[in-house]
């Protein structure tokens, strides 16, 4: 029997939700981590350690970047991130695909209904 | 340990003992970050019940993330070396089920040692119904003054393109049982800024009830924490 290999290969939970809070505006971690949370409706609950080990992965796959913050408020010892252009590309496919399933998903409800 | 030393600050500092569990590297690279997050994690939690499970929760995640890390190092130097050996091979395979095995006797321990005052989050009808059977009670009223609170306290969220409102959306989509997009009535009675009262009618013959939800702290959003039937269907048969 041969195995069938999907040729979309989708971000891990974790990573989407990182790149999905850096969408809206530059941030340090604990301003992902509550970012995330807030667009997962409370299910996704980062921790340090997971967040940062994401970031490297992130950061290695030039999805992210790290900047320096804009003003003097801002700095201190944190570090900021952003996404990239392959991380924005990245993510817009992610967007389109789930789009995708919710519109295919809304029409098999209407097919069941009728 | 001294008497009179903040707890914030002593978490901390076994945080910081804890990060030795890391690689060298990763601890050189992101050792401070995450204490400053963790910092945050911890002056963002007001109760000690809420700290209390916030360490437990950054706790399990060192042990893990940390054997990856490990895991993930111990993978580039094989990968380095032309000559992989069936002995490497066999270390890394040890140094797995080792950080596997710490970490599921850590897990044990602690949800042995759960705080039995920890309610969990009310997630389903069907319970909330058992709870409410024999009891009898009257629906809740709105208060303007507390609805205007919770609507001022609560945060919106945008998906494709609508706003919602975090209250709303754990009212319509939080309780696992009732189908999304059910429509529903409530009203608040009470808010103290950590609870909000009320009643809950949920259209269907879902049923009606005095719900008990609780905010989350940071970022406005909601857990179910009860709910018992009230009025006129003080006790109503399950969901099927």
């Amino acid at each position: 029997m041969s195995s069938m290999k999907r040729n979309l290969e989708l971000l891990p939970q974790v990573s989407f939700s990182i790149l999905m809070a850096l969408s809206l505006r530059p941030r340090h971690g604990y301003e992902i981590m509550k970012q995330a949370e807030e667009d997962s409706l409370g299910k996704v609950k980062l921790a340090p350690g997971t967040l940062y080990g994401t970031i490297k992965l992130l950061l290695k796959d030039g999805l992210i970047e790290e900047i320096m913050p804009r003003s003097s408020q801002q700095s201190g010892r944190r570090r900021y991130y952003r996404l990239t252009k392959d991380g924005w590309d990245r993510l817009n496919a992610e967007l389109e695909f789930y789009d995708n399933i919710v519109r295919i998903s809304k029409k098999r409800s209407a097919f069941e209904r009728s | 340990m001294a008497s009179g030393e903040n707890p914030h600050e002593l978490l901390l500092s076994i945080y910081k003992k804890l990060l030795y569990l890391y690689p060298k590297q990763y601890r050189d690279d992101y050792g401070e970050q995450l204490v400053l997050t963790a910092n945050d994690m911890l002056e963002d939690t007001s109760t000690k019940a809420g700290r209390r499970a916030l360490w437990t929760h950054i706790l399990f995640d060192t042990l893990v993330s940390a054997t990856k890390e490990h895991y993930v190092n111990f993978d580039a130097i094989i990968a380095a070396d032309n000559q992989a050996t069936a002995k490497n091979q066999q270390s890394k395979k040890r140094l797995l089920m080792f950080g596997l095995a710490v970490t599921a006797v850590v897990v044990s321990l602690l949800l042995l040692a759960q705080p039995a005052s920890s309610i969990p989050p009310l997630s389903s009808l069907n319970t909330a119904r058992t709870l409410s059977q024999g009891t009898k009670n009257a629906c809740l009223t709105n208060d303007n003054q507390a609805a205007e609170r919770v609507h001022s306290d609560d945060a919106g969220f945008t998906y494709a393109g609508i706003t919602y409102s975090n209250f709303e959306a754990t009212a319509s989509s939080g309780i696992a049982d009732v189908p999304a997009g059910t429509n529903y009535q409530l009203t608040i009675a009470s808010y103290d800024g950590k609870l909000a009262k009320g009643t809950i009618t949920y259209d269907g013959n879902y049923g009606t009830y005095d719900y008990i939800i609780k905010k989350l702290p940071g970022a406005g959003n909601w857990n179910f924490v009860s709910m018992v039937a009230c009025g006129d269907n003080m006790w109503v048969p399950a969901i099927k």
